[in-house]
């Protein structure tokens, strides 16, 4: 009877399975894996979604450089031989039943530069890790994956990051989000944005976690840096963050002309009606505002906010009837 | 908010024809039928008709279901989840629960049949059910509540498991 169900409400059911509470990833990517096995629609179904997000694990195991191994199966000969030692053998994934890489659409930076690291300690030794990066990026760019987002913390968003863009010149054009994770540890003062991205790749929605208030005067030193270019689009969500009429975000209306979009997570002080007034202020530009969890706004913030959303969404309808 | 209530009176009073594939005549509020993204944008198409709907690819039996289901959530705003919202197969309300409580036949058609009219409440939630039956189950006991034959040949098979095993760690 569930044959009866097509492919696209199959990969439905089985986001769902991907989704949920809780942290462990590792858990809910086993229901999934049994789903592979069941026959071959189910299977066709689910490793797109499988593989949309390789380097997902909370730490790498044995299992996890698996993945490594799969995509090295993609690698030419000529490339491999070029590469890696000649007695290095790559023979378990001679021709594998999926074009995997193709499906990648999220890389999770930090856990893939863990895995990537943990595969050559153990196989090679660290000397290959930037090898391992080439012929992974290799990988990717030949089997014309659509990665659509990065996500980093600033150690590798500074380090290791340029060099996705230097080795996946086609990311430009697929990538949506670029998501920064920034803690407390990081003042993110060392960072050049220059460097971090190449020149004509201008079109990123930056997608920034703010995860407590304490890290706000940091990520908007990180944010000055972006708008000294003055092409970034913004999506500022707010995490458990409180706000006061003196947040630093609230103070300079100028240096938030570019953010397009804010949202809130479990944050407080939005129900004070000068707070409001700051924010309206202060984001006078923006295009969308979202409550996420847990945040109580007064009055005339949710009327602010609905007039935002209202307006944006009747000219987009219009201009997408016009076009 | 008179303004209000006295719009929702009205709308509750229009009634809308609907026929199921046998060719079974439905009568509806058009506020309940209008839970329907497909029947909302047929009826602003087409304009005050009297008219009845054909819904060739639903079922009477289904289509009392789904009835059943906007009618009970008749007042509910059905936003469209933000993709930043995440959703899950564990929030399912009583009365949510209940309703799917049928064979596995008839949530199979009610999630074609929610598909098909667009409506994307008993879409989640159909989905969720069947996603809340996985949970937990080898590929051999989904196989068996679902009745589903395994048509991978052994070397597929072993060949699809090892070049998947990476997820397999629970």
């Amino acid at each position: 009877m569930a044959g009866i169900l097509p492919p696209e409400i199959l990969r439905m059911i089985f986001k769902l399975l991907l989704e949920g509470e809780g942290d462990n990833g590792q858990f809910k990517l086993a229901e999934l894996y049994s789903c592979i096995l069941v026959n071959r629609k189910w299977c066709g179904s689910a490793v797109p979604l499988l593989w949309s997000k390789p380097f997902c694990a909370s730490s790498p195991s044995r299992q996890q450089r698996k993945v490594i191994d799969v995509y090295l199966a993609f690698l030419n000969d000529e490339r491999w031989s070029s590469l890696f030692p000649k007695n290095f053998s790559r023979k378990i994934y001679a021709q594998p039943k999926f074009d995997y890489p193709f499906f990648a659409s999220e890389i999770n930076f930090d856990m893939m530069a863990e895995i990537v690291s943990d595969w050559c300690r153990r196989k090679l030794s660290k000397e290959y890790i930037w090898t391992l990066y080439e012929a992974l990026f290799t990988v990717f760019r030949d089997r014309n994956s659509k990665i659509s987002k990065v996500s980093c913390t600033i150690d590798t968003l500074s380090f290791e990051v340029p060099l996705i863009f230097k080795a996946l010149p086609g990311l430009k054009e697929n990538m949506k989000y670029l998501e920064i994770f920034i803690d407390h540890r990081h003042s993110g003062k060392d960072l050049d944005m220059r460097k971090v991205f190449p020149a004509g790749v201008n079109e990123f929605r930056v997608l920034k976690n703010l995860r407590d208030h304490h890290i706000v005067q940091n990520t908007e030193f990180i944010a000055d840096r972006f708008l000294q270019d003055g092409i970034w689009k913004f999506h500022i969500e707010f995490i458990n963050t409180n706000f006061t009429t003196s947040h630093p975000l609230l103070q300079n209306p100028q240096a938030n002309c570019n953010i397009e979009s804010l949202s809130f997570r479990r944050c407080t002080g939005l129900d004070n009606i000068k707070v409001y007034k700051r924010f309206e202020t202060s984001f006078n530009h923006v295009r969308k505002i979202t409550i996420i969890e847990n945040t109580e706004v007064c009055m005339e913030f949710a009327n602010w906010m609905q007039k935002v959303n209202n307006y944006n969404n009747i000219k987009e309808t219009k201009l997408s009837s016009n076009s | 908010m008179a303004t209000g209530s006295t719009s929702t009176n009205i709308s509750e009073l229009k009634k809308i024809k609907l026929t199921s594939s046998e060719g079974t005549e439905f009568v509806v509020d058009k506020d309940v039928g209008e839970k329907s993204i497909l029947l909302k944008n047929m009826l602003e198409d087409v304009g005050e008709n009297d008219m009845a709907i054909p819904l060739p690819n639903v079922t009477g039996p289904i289509l009392t279901k789904v009835i059943e289901y906007c009618t009970h959530h008749r007042d509910d705003f059905f936003i469209s989840q933000d993709d930043d919202n995440k959703k899950t197969s564990d929030d399912i309300d009583e009365w949510d629960s209940e309703f799917c409580k049928v064979d596995q036949g008839t949530l199979f058609e009610l999630i074609l049949a929610a598909n098909y009219l667009d409506i994307k409440p008993l879409l989640d939630l159909t989905c969720k059910t069947v996603a809340n039956m996985i949970k937990g189950k080898s590929p051999e006991e989904i196989r068996k509540t679902f009745n589903i034959a395994n048509d991978f040949t052994p070397e597929e098979e072993i060949q699809v498991k090892r070049e998947n095993e990476w997820c397999e760690e629970r």
